[in-house]
């Protein structure tokens, strides 16, 4: 085929040993969801490694096996053998074989001894050994994410058959690289013949050294050899430059439901590793997160879209200046003190923020507060969520202990990293100040999230806000609107100032019902009336005669009618018209069915 | 002219008091606009009534006052609003009597027309002398209407008034604006929104838009941040297409003419130049708007 | 009951829009295409509430549509139907603000915008000059105050619990016959009362015209009496007087003219 074998080395037990198993239990029960343990054990190591100056790339790629990765899996990395109860060969040979390659560049690799019976010479790592061979080494400066070194083991957790293939490139103090890649199991133990096994397993090379010490030494392969198969396994590569590690890990579990697997990550890489994703922060707080399935790159939490990210920035961002010693001017924060009685001191700081809820965000936990290291920044848990009292906003809290004091929380880790277990220290003052974090950041949380009544009868219910838009109208300039500023109320038509004849009406009373109007259904009203404006009699004549009804009038349809003119001498005249003389009062009877009102009007002809 | 088929008061029996609208602490003339009314107005229309008792029931024949109501009706014709209160006259025999009626939120629009009128309130018996009897009849219906403009044409800023803690906002912020400037051809009024804080201890005296000190700081405000959005829009979108569509005629009404006529009354620059400057040149810009939007002088344009 | 400010069109907007539907139709085109939640063009009244939100628009749309579903148009029965379900469901879906609805600009919008698929299903362009009715699209805007949508609402709102109970449900002719006039529709009791004669009248056939002239007898009663003071007895009552009124004149037998 073209490409380097690796030889199979399974450990033997010997004084000591504990088995695989043991050691994949070695994390705890840990509270946090499988995703979450492999997303943010794996991203802290990288955190951990990330070389200063540069702002470290973290990538999980989801990814099917083609046959031809499967043949160099199968033959020329674990072809020399693996313990039959580790399950590897039936995952090489399943239908749907898949492995998720995680990845970090911008980082330092795996340096250092490739054995870990001796101390690396000083100003050497120890990079390789620990990750490779040890469980449990702690980083060296004690701020680091994993503290325990237990980190790797989540990545033997995640895969079915607990192998994964190790690739990194990491550069000596020469300044030259060093390549390695190596496959590590970490199964149950196993018999062969005689010999029992701890189940702890390598696919590497035999040492060249002659050291009699090294009864067991398993080598990875190195240089062109670790590049050939490196370049034929993985997907991302190293450019020429490039220093980091990619970890391929075997049959992810649920790798059945892989939208679900990568749902499941990019909520995990949300959740736990939000506080790197701005690219506005100083870069040496920035992580370059990306998670990618079979090549494309799947949506992450953005916090221009997502309310809740949004406000756990703000949070973050209130924190890291709050301990620095400045005040945050976003208003949109609060950050309080969290203080501990004895030893007296603040042991931290909790920032607080609302946001106005979006029901597509789920990029994080909502209505709790989120636990971090200070130093890392990378999220150790959240609380249960408890919604605002308001019932309308959501909100979000982001704890910190002081940068002092990370040592003595990170103390109180379990191996998981998924909380701060005050119980676990030893020291009485330091738990103390464990519990005071947690106890004082949850009453804040809880007096923010509920908080007392405001002590006003101001109006909860909506307020007319018309004036206030009027005295800002100027802003709006010629702004089409519908405020009632400039129209005004209609002021007539002027008149011409000629003096025409007009019909003044001087009484209007309606009329003792007759014999007659009973039997019709009918009555009649007298309207008495004058002209004036003329010297000379005019015709007068009625028009418009119909019944009136609420809000108009209409049509008589004839049932309105004049009946009659009637002089002031009681003569009457049955005509449509009648003269009528300046000063002259006469009256027209109008009939109408009974009951009804009516609306008239008599008009002045020409004389 | 109209007639009812029966006796009604004569116009000596009765007074009524021309009706005026108050809406908050102003008591607007009927006739007038209401510029401050908005549909959440709750809004009283007052009004007052007195009658002559002789010249009443002389007029109308009735034996005596106690059937008799006045009446005072609000119509809304825009949303079919009718609300009618009435006062026994007995009530307002020989000296006013006040009538009141309150129209709640949501419920007129456009004007509103209020009319009087006297109406007999129980059933009597038909009589030779036309006198009313019939309970409902409109013994005197004043023919002169009353209307209170509250909608026109001119535009108040688009305004909303809501408690900011609940909602997510900073409880201590006295407004919040929202200005989008996607487009300089959408209509300003869609594009813009202030929002007040009632939870704020200064809400009361910037809702109440009385002229002052806040209503001068507000004013400014919002002006500056119109300004300097759109200004800083230039950074998201294409310059040069940025510059050619403020250079271009907009649209009465729209973002880039209310713009530009801002720039023309505060900074007596046309809007490209406007814009420029205050990209370029922002202290000293802002520093001339603070002059001619009159800050802190406490009579806000 | 918060109401949402509801976006408008001005009349200008809506009569350039009513015209792109138009085009759009005669030229084959789908009527769903021209849904628009919320174009830019179209802006709320400046005080008064809570502008509707885009989310809120959906959901309008979408709970309207769901009320109609199943309901057909063409036939009289169906229409009358839809324009009953239509204005239940506007009334509980929107729930316009009185005083926003009031706006014609703000039914040009729903018109135009939000529903034209619903319109288009009742009041579908003329078969050959492609013309849509400017009064049943944009109502006061451009011709008479006949906007469908706005009807259909004001009609439940003046009507609701009557029509429910119909079994013949009320139709355009009678619906106009009895909120012809404003004055008189603002009086709701009296309205109420006059639509549950209207449907307690068993000749169908002639149904519309009782209602004509029953309206025209509560209507001449209003002239001289105030009937906003009675209670809802006396309407009542008033009421079954008038129509016994009309049947004592053997109407309805055909149709009155005003």
């Amino acid at each position: 085929m073209g490409y380097p074998d690796l030889e199979w080395f399974p450990k033997p037990f010997g004084a000591g040993d504990t088995d695989g198993a043991g050691a994949k239990k070695m994390l705890g029960n840990p509270e946090v969801d499988p995703a979450s343990l492999l997303v943010r054990e794996m991203a802290q190591n990288s955190w951990d490694a990330r070389i200063a100056g540069t702002v470290p790339q973290f990538e999980m790629r989801l990814r099917t096996i083609n046959p031809a990765v499967r043949d160099v899996l199968a033959w020329n990395v674990f072809g020399k053998g693996s313990s039959p109860n580790l399950g590897l060969s039936r995952v090489l040979q399943s239908q749907g074989l898949c492995a998720v390659e995680v990845l970090d560049r911008g980082t330092k690799g795996l340096g250092g001894p490739t054995r870990n019976d001796i101390d690396p010479p000083p100003g050497e790592p120890a990079d390789y050994s620990d990750f490779v061979l040890t469980i449990g080494a702690p980083p060296e400066d004690g701020y680091g994410g994993g503290t325990y070194g237990f980190g790797k083991t989540a990545a033997y957790l995640a895969s079915e058959c607990s192998t994964i293939v190790i690739w990194s490139r990491s550069r000596r103090s020469d300044g030259s690289i060093d390549e390695r890649l190596i496959a590590s199991a970490m199964g149950s133990r196993f018999t062969l013949g005689t010999q029992r096994y701890t189940g702890r397993q390598w696919w590497g090379t035999s040492s060249s050294d002659p050291d009699a010490q090294a009864a067991f030494r398993v080598e990875p392969a190195i240089a062109e050899d670790a590049r050939t198969l490196g370049e034929a396994i993985f997907e991302r590569h190293f450019e020429s430059d490039e220093t980091g590690t990619s970890i391929l890990i075997l049959q992810p579990k649920g790798h059945e439901d892989p939208d679900e697997l990568v749902e499941n990550w990019a909520k995990a890489i949300n959740r736990n590793l939000w506080p790197k994703f701005s690219t506005e922060q100083d870069p040496a707080r920035q992580m370059n997160i990306r998670l990618l399935r079979d090549g494309d790159v799947v949506q992450l939490g953005d916090r221009r879209t997502s309310p809740s990210l949004a406000a756990a920035t703000r949070c973050l961002a209130a924190l890291r200046l709050a301990q620095d010693g400045h005040q945050t001017e976003d208003p949109l924060v609060q950050v309080k003190e969290i203080r501990c009685g004895r030893p007296k001191r603040v042991v931290g700081h909790l920032a607080l923020s609302k946001f106005l809820p979006d029901p597509t965000d789920d990029a994080l936990d909502q209505d709790a507060i989120v636990y971090m290291r200070s130093r890392t920044e990378l999220v150790l848990r959240s609380d249960t969520p408890v919604p605002t009292a308001d019932g309308l906003t959501r909100w979000i809290g982001v704890f910190k202990p002081c940068l002092d004091l990370d040592p003595v929380f990170a103390s109180s880790e379990p191996p998981a990293h998924d909380q701060w277990n005050p119980r676990s220290l030893e020291d009485f003052n330091e738990r103390r100040l464990v519990n005071a974090a947690l106890r004082g950041s949850k009453e804040e949380g809880e007096s923010f999230r509920n908080p007392l009544p405001l002590e006003t009868d101001a109006a909860t219910g909506a307020s007319s806000t018309g004036k206030v838009s009027v005295a800002l109208a100027g802003l709006v300039g010629a702004a089409p609107g519908s405020s009632a500023t400039t129209r005004r109320a209609s002021t007539g038509g002027g008149g011409s100032g000629a003096v025409r004849p007009k019909v003044e009406i001087i009484a209007v009373q309606p009329l003792e019902l007759s014999e007659t109007d009973l039997e019709d259904g009918r009555q009649t009203t007298r309207v008495t009336l004058q002209v004036s404006g003329t010297n000379v009699a005019v015709p007068v004549t009625p028009s418009a005669l119909s019944v009136a009804v609420d809000g108009g009038v209409m049509a008589s349809e004839g049932q309105v009618m004049l009946e009659s003119w009637i002089r002031k001498d009681g003569s009457a005249l049955r005509a449509r018209e009648a003269m009528v003389a300046p000063g002259e009062s006469i009256s027209a009877d109008i009939s109408y069915p009974v009951g009804l009102a009516i609306e008239f009007r008599f008009t002045v002809g020409q004389p | 002219m109209r007639a009812m088929p029966f006796r009604t008061a004569s116009d000596y029996s009765v007074k009524f008091t021309p009706p005026r609208l108050r809406v908050g602490d102003a008591l607007i003339e009927s006739g007038k606009p209401a510029p401050t009314w908005d549909y959440l107005t709750t809004s009283t229309v007052v009004g007052g009534v007195q009658v002559d008792a002789t010249e009443l029931l002389r007029s109308t024949a009735l034996d005596d006052l106690s059937g008799i109501s006045a009446t005072m009706q609000v119509d809304c014709a825009s949303t079919g609003f009718r609300e009618t209160v009435a006062l026994p006259v007995v009530q307002a025999a020989d000296h006013e009597a006040a009538l009141q009626l309150v129209i709640g939120p949501h419920t007129v629009a456009d004007q509103i027309e209020i009319s009087y009128g006297l109406v007999l309130d129980r059933e009597l018996e038909p009589r030779p002398s036309m006198a009313p009897y019939r309970r409902g009849s409109r013994v005197f219906a004043s023919t002169q209407s009353h209307r209170f403009i509250l909608e026109g044409d001119a535009a108040g800023f688009p305004t909303e008034a809501f408690a900011f803690g609940p909602a997510g906002l900073p409880k201590g912020a006295p407004w919040h604006l929202r200005f989008h400037v996607d487009s300089l051809e959408d209509p300003f009024m869609g594009a813009v929104r202030l929002f007040i804080n009632t939870e704020h201890q200064a809400s009361e005296q910037l809702l109440s838009g009385a002229p002052g000190l806040h209503r001068s700081v507000l004013f400014h405000s919002v002006l500056e941040q119109l300004l300097v959005t759109a200004a800083d829009h230039n950074q998201a979108a294409d310059a040069d297409d940025w510059s050619e569509l403020l250079s271009a005629n907009h649209t009465e009404g729209s973002v880039g003419a209310v713009l530009s006529s801002l720039t023309t009354t505060y900074l007596e620059m046309a809007l490209p130049a406007a814009m420029a400057a205050v990209r370029t040149d922002r202290a000293r810009v802002l520093t001339k708007l603070r002059e001619s939007a009159g800050l802190l002088l406490g009579d806000a344009r | 009951m918060t109401h949402k400010l509801i976006p408008r069109f001005s009349a200008g907007q809506a009569a350039i829009r009513l015209e792109e539907i138009q085009n759009h139709l005669a030229a084959d085109g789908s009527i769903s295409e021209l849904i628009q939640i919320l174009p830019a063009d179209a802006v709320p009244n400046s005080t008064g509430g809570e502008a509707a939100s885009p989310l809120d628009l959906q959901s309008w749309r979408r709970g309207v549509i769901e009320a109609l579903s199943g309901i057909q148009t063409g036939s009289k029965l169906d229409n009358d139907l839809h324009s009953i379900e239509l204005g239940k469901a506007l009334s509980s879906v929107v729930d316009p603000s009185p005083s926003d609805a009031a706006s014609d600009g703000v039914w040009s919008f729903m018109t135009l915008a939000l529903f034209p698929d619903v319109v288009n299903a009742r009041w579908p362009a003329h078969p050959v000059t492609h013309e849509l009715s400017k009064d049943r699209w944009i109502g006061r805007q451009a011709g008479r105050d006949r906007n469908y949508l706005k009807l259909a609402w004001r009609r439940w709102q003046a009507l609701g619990p009557v029509m429910e109970s119909a079994e013949t449900k009320l139709g355009e002719d009678e619906f106009g016959a009895l909120l012809e006039r404003s004055a008189v529709a603002r009086n709701r009791r009296l309205v109420q009362a006059a639509a549950e004669q209207v449907i307690a009248f068993k000749d169908d056939g002639a149904r519309t015209e009782f209602a004509r002239a029953l309206m025209k007898q509560i209507t001449y009663q209003t002239g001289p009496l105030d009937l906003n003071i009675l209670t809802a007895d006396e309407l009542g009552e008033l009421v079954r007087r008038c129509a016994s009124e009309v049947l004592s004149l053997g109407a309805p037998r055909r149709a009155v003219v005003d």
